[in-house]
């Protein structure tokens, strides 16, 4: 009985730790300086800028996106989310572009702490952190 | 020889300003490499260079490409890749200095791709792609560098993102045409490609054009033979005499002599000669010197490929033209056609590709008929790609290839079953 119990807790837990990782709520985040605010940037424009397609804000300005490395929960949810690709997908998609000098590989930071303080520090960068972590040094464009 | 040197000064000058900013952030180096391993169900054709037995080299290659961000907007890049076919031989592939603007604009001058076809520019990158090779009977031009510039500009409209890329640029090569080499000439290579994607969807067009000229010529000796035993042979019936007799064998000695050295030359060189013959032959009224030559004779390409890609479910359409000035190379017209579906991390794909020459009308056509030029192919491909992490695919295939026409006659079919690991680093 017990062990059954055990097994059963041990269960929920695993079931509430993976359900909380899926519902990671991202927010794209940019400088409190950019002024894309109320252009409307939207999942799709987000998608197509860390795919290396778009370069520029609504606004006409340059734009760069910064990704978190990879393994880290939010990359996934993030990959998932607003890219519908997996990593292996993502490996294929930037070879392609790579190998044909086509568009480099967005930057890639190791943390939600350093994420926001490149993002704060440029205008022209546009990164993705947990929405929990998001604080008044960077402004929310997009939460999904 | 002087891309080696290009190459070299280029990894040389990328090396030297590393070394001075002492950062190894600033120069990149990737790679990528595939193994394989082919085999066919028979002995005694060749497809795709494989043969009866296992042969390791054919899709064996390796490729590092090294590149520098020089300043803020310029690119110093050298891919260099070492090909199983070619004995490890390594060459540039690619060799550029690329300036990026802010309007979108890229510009990359010294040896790149010629971008023929969607995959031509990653074509060696088989982790870029579900096949072990790309499918043949489309993708068969014997040369994919060149030296010259391309301009890229990028552009969207609404959701629509687009890129126009312009090339121009010179190609002097030895190139390998039915398995046999050639130098070559490939002057004013110039086109033009849009690329499109809109959600899922791609979409691309292109056009390409050269001059060709080959090292080939007809054999005047062999031509000027025959016509003395012909001459021999007609006057020896006309009016037979020990004079005349002996005259005809010896235009026949030397007509067997000349027919030894013809017959080892190479294809293109012999379908020159017999196109002049022929012409004679039959009647024709053409000039097959002039038309069945390749010297600045134009080669036109046109491609137009549509994708899609959902995640999940994907395919290909791939159509080419291309239309040769000169009789000596046939017209073709080819296309392929991919389905893929990917569960987890496996993918399953399956293609039919087909590839027909076309004979000129009128007297160009039937000298070509005569000469034996035609072909027609097609293949089936059923494969299986599993990506085994983030750089590393292992695939399996089973290609049933059909040759319907080989040099003017009807072909042999076998399949080919292949195994390959293809990795990026």
């Amino acid at each position: 009985m017990k062990v059954l119990m055990k097994v059963i807790v041990s269960i929920i837990f695993f079931a509430v730790q993976s359900w909380s990782s899926v519902q990671a709520e991202v927010a794209v985040i940019v400088s409190l300086e950019n002024n894309n605010t109320y252009t409307g940037i939207d999942k799709d424009l987000v998608a197509r800028i860390f795919l290396g397609k778009v370069s520029k804000f609504p606004d006409g300005t340059q734009v760069k996106p910064v990704n978190l490395q990879q393994g880290n929960y939010l990359r996934e949810a993030f990959n998932r989310d607003f890219l519908s690709k997996t990593e292996s997908q993502l490996s294929r998609y930037w070879s392609r572009m790579r190998f044909s000098g086509k568009a480099a590989l967005p930057k890639e930071v190791a943390s939600t702490e350093e994420m926001k303080l490149v993002v704060a520090n440029d205008p022209n960068l546009m990164g993705y952190i947990d929405s929990m972590d998001v604080d008044d040094s960077i402004k929310v464009i997009h939460k999904y | 020889m002087r891309i080696e040197s290009i190459v070299c000064s280029v990894v040389a000058i990328l090396l030297a300003t590393s070394s001075v900013q002492a950062s190894s952030g600033d120069l990149n180096i990737y790679g990528f490499m595939s193994v394989g391993v082919g085999i066919l169900d028979k002995n005694e054709v060749t497809i795709e260079g494989f043969e009866g037995e296992g042969n390791f080299k054919q899709d064996t290659l390796l490729a590092l490409q090294v590149s520098k961000q020089v300043n803020d907007k310029t690119t110093a890049t050298g891919q260099l890749v070492s090909r199983g076919t070619d004995d490890f031989k390594t060459e540039a592939a690619w060799a550029y200095v690329s300036y990026q603007s802010d309007s979108d604009l890229t510009a990359r001058m010294g040896r790149l791709r010629i971008p023929f076809f969607n995959y031509s520019e990653f074509l060696e990158v088989g982790y870029a792609y579900n096949w072990v090779r790309l499918p043949s009977d489309v993708y068969n031009i014997p040369f994919s560098s060149f030296d010259g510039f391309d301009l890229t500009q990028r552009f969207s409209i609404g959701a629509l993102d687009s890129s126009i890329q312009l090339n121009y640029g010179r190609l002097n090569d030895e190139l390998t045409i039915f398995e046999e080499d050639y130098s070559s000439d490939l002057k004013n290579m110039a086109g033009l490609s849009l690329t499109s994607s809109y959600g899922n969807w791609g979409f691309r067009i292109a056009g390409q054009r050269t001059e060709m000229t080959l090292d080939t010529a007809p054999d005047a000796d062999y031509i000027a033979a025959l016509q003395t035993a012909t001459i021999a042979q007609l006057t020896h019936n006309a009016n037979p005499s020990l004079e005349s007799g002996a005259s005809l064998l010896a235009a026949a000695e030397s007509l067997t002599e000349a027919e030894v050295v013809f017959s080892k030359q190479r294809r293109i060189d012999q379908a020159q000669t017999g196109a002049i013959l022929y012409a004679q032959q039959l009647g024709l009224d053409i000039d097959a010197a002039k038309e069945f030559a390749l010297d600045g004779h134009t080669a036109d390409f046109y491609n137009a490929a549509l994708m899609f890609d959902n995640g999940s479910f994907s395919f290909i359409s791939e159509v080419t033209a291309i239309e040769y000035e000169s009789g000596l190379l046939v017209d073709n017209r080819a296309w392929l056609t991919s389905i893929a579906q990917r569960i987890g991390e496996t993918t399953t794909h399956l293609t039919y590709s087909t590839s027909r020459d076309v004979l000129n009308s009128g007297d160009s056509g039937k000298l070509q008929e005569a000469l034996m030029l035609q072909g027609e192919d097609k293949s089936v491909t059923l494969g299986l790609r599993y990506d085994y992490d983030v750089n590393t695919a292992l695939k399996v295939e089973a290609q049933y290839h059909d040759e319907i026409m080989n040099r003017g006659v009807e072909g042999s079919y076998a399949m080919l079953y292949s195994f390959a690991v293809d990795v990026i680093f």
